[in-house]
């Protein structure tokens, strides 16, 4: 009978696992989240001690498929931005995360108030891979061919007057939300000189635990989880603390599973012996 | 000639590009971002190319009615219908964008979110406590599985002796994860430092059709 718990259809467990991830967005629980002081307070704390007028530059280097653990994230970090008056150049190594992002990251602005050209801008995808970057580091006109995503001219947004280099006098940090590469590996390899803050999704969060460690990386926001806590510390509860609840039971469930499978398992092995 | 001309000017470029970055005085004459300007524009050559190579292999495909043609016609089809739709009216075009927001991002999404599926699946079925080392590969998963959610704080709180469940799985991740993931990445390294070194200076020629 107990062997039984090791061969359980998978049409259950899809089942179940659909059950776990639908309840919770239909009736959130509303689990309290408690902040990561290793990851998350230490890019809060980053992005604090900048001063009003300093530009950051945001790098989108992720696609539709991790919108659910970056967007918000993305979201998050800009409102937090926008409170400081920071100001936000906008990015990205994917063409098809700026592309996806482009309305986003508009209404965002839109919602705090920020005036395009002067308060951020968005540059596009520019091809060439890490050489555009590494010419956009001596001149970065030259390198973004002169015009952001809208095919707007940079001398006609102020902004962009005072960005002529890719530099550490000119940006305060770059923040790069990745889901994969390119990524924050240009960032480490070719300006280790700029702050590096990244935003990642959880799957890849064990490769970069080691630059965090190293200082190449000031602050490391961890999936959803990450985003969740960013939302707790800028004060706007938004979609990623929604979500966290559906999170919490699908983990639980996979423990579940491993759990009763190994009961399987040992029970199958004992009678075997 | 086909052969050795790619291999002459790989090793001249290494040599330059060594250079380039090694001399500061090459760096003032703004050297190295000349060189990055070809490479940029290199880089849009070779979207071209790309393009190009995939409707010669697809063709191929159809040409010899190969297994499942039928996908290589489809995907010529959408490829170059939205190339066309792009170039005809613009990317910001509502029908363009609407190709994009109704179709590739919710695909995109669905495709990924179906991995939390397989995840539970396998994790149900691969997670086996077979000997010593699965037993510890499996406690160190489920405690970093509780620690990234909520139960876990309730658990044992972050504000407990030894920063809770999330302040263990952050010395997991910060300690013994970051040593192992350092020493594949210097083995990786010291690999791609080799075998470029190879290439410089034309010892390695296989990807040219030659022999090492």
């Amino acid at each position: 009978m107990w062997e039984k718990l090791a061969n359980i259809d998978n049409r259950i467990l899809y089942l179940l696992v659909a059950l776990c991830l639908v309840i919770p967005i239909v009736k959130p629980i509303g689990m309290p989240i408690s902040i990561n002081e290793d990851l998350t307070v230490p890019f809060y704390d980053f992005i604090e001690s900048l001063s009003e007028g300093d530009i950051v530059l945001f790098d989108i280097s992720y696609s539709a498929s991790n919108d659910t653990e970056l967007t918000p994230m993305v979201k998050a970090v800009m409102e937090h931005c926008a409170k400081k008056g920071v100001k936000i150049i906008v990015a990205g190594q994917w063409e098809s995360g700026l592309y996806f992002t482009k309305s986003i990251i508009e209404e965002k602005a839109e919602e705090l108030g920020l005036i395009y050209g002067e308060d951020w801008v968005n540059i596009g995808f520019k091809a060439g891979g890490t050489a555009t970057w590494r010419l956009m580091k001596t001149k970065f006109w030259e390198g973004a061919m002169g015009r952001d995503i809208n095919d707007v001219p940079f001398e006609d947004l102020p902004l962009m007057h005072r960005v002529q280099r890719l530099d550490a006098d000119t940006f305060a940090a770059i923040i790069c939300f990745t889901s994969g590469s390119p990524g924050d590996g240009t960032w480490i390899t070719y300006f280790p000189e700029i702050p590096l803050l990244t935003g990642q999704v959880a799957v890849q969060v064990a490769s970069r635990m080691r630059y965090l460690q190293t200082g190449q990386m000031k602050g490391l926001l961890a999936g959803m989880r990450g985003a969740a806590e960013y939302e707790q510390l800028i004060g706007h509860l938004d979609v990623a603390t929604k979500l966290m609840d559906a999170q919490t039971l699908a983990h639980l469930l996979v423990i579940f599973f491993i759990v009763l499978g190994n009961i399987g398992y040992v029970a199958g092995r004992r009678r075997n012996a | 000639m086909r052969q050795q001309v790619p291999s002459i000017l790989t090793t001249v470029m290494a040599i330059i590009m060594f250079l380039v970055i090694m001399l500061q005085p090459l760096q003032d004459m703004g050297a190295e971002a000349s060189i990055n300007r070809w490479f940029q524009m290199l880089g849009t050559v070779a979207l071209f190319m790309g393009i190009w190579n995939l409707t010669r292999t697809h063709l191929t495909i159809i040409k010899k009615r190969r297994m499942n043609w039928i996908f290589s016609v489809w995907l010529l089809v959408v490829m170059y219908g939205y190339m066309l739709l792009g170039m005809i009216q613009g990317n910001e075009s509502t029908v363009y964008r609407w190709f994009y927001d109704a179709l590739i991002v919710p695909i995109s999404s669905t495709m990924f979110a179906m991995v939390a599926f397989y995840i539970v699946s396998g994790a149900y079925r691969a997670f086996r406590v077979r000997n010593v080392e699965a037993a510890i590969m499996m406690v160190c998963a489920v405690w970093v599985m509780l620690a990234n959610v909520p139960v876990g704080d309730l658990i044992w709180s972050p504000e407990g002796w030894l920063g809770g469940m999330q302040g263990i799985a952050n010395w997991l991740a910060k300690v013994p994860n970051s040593a192992v993931s350092r020493a594949i990445s210097v083995g990786t390294f010291f690999g791609a430092m080799s075998t470029q070194l190879r290439i410089f200076l034309g010892i390695e020629r296989r990807h040219l059709g030659m022999g090492a």
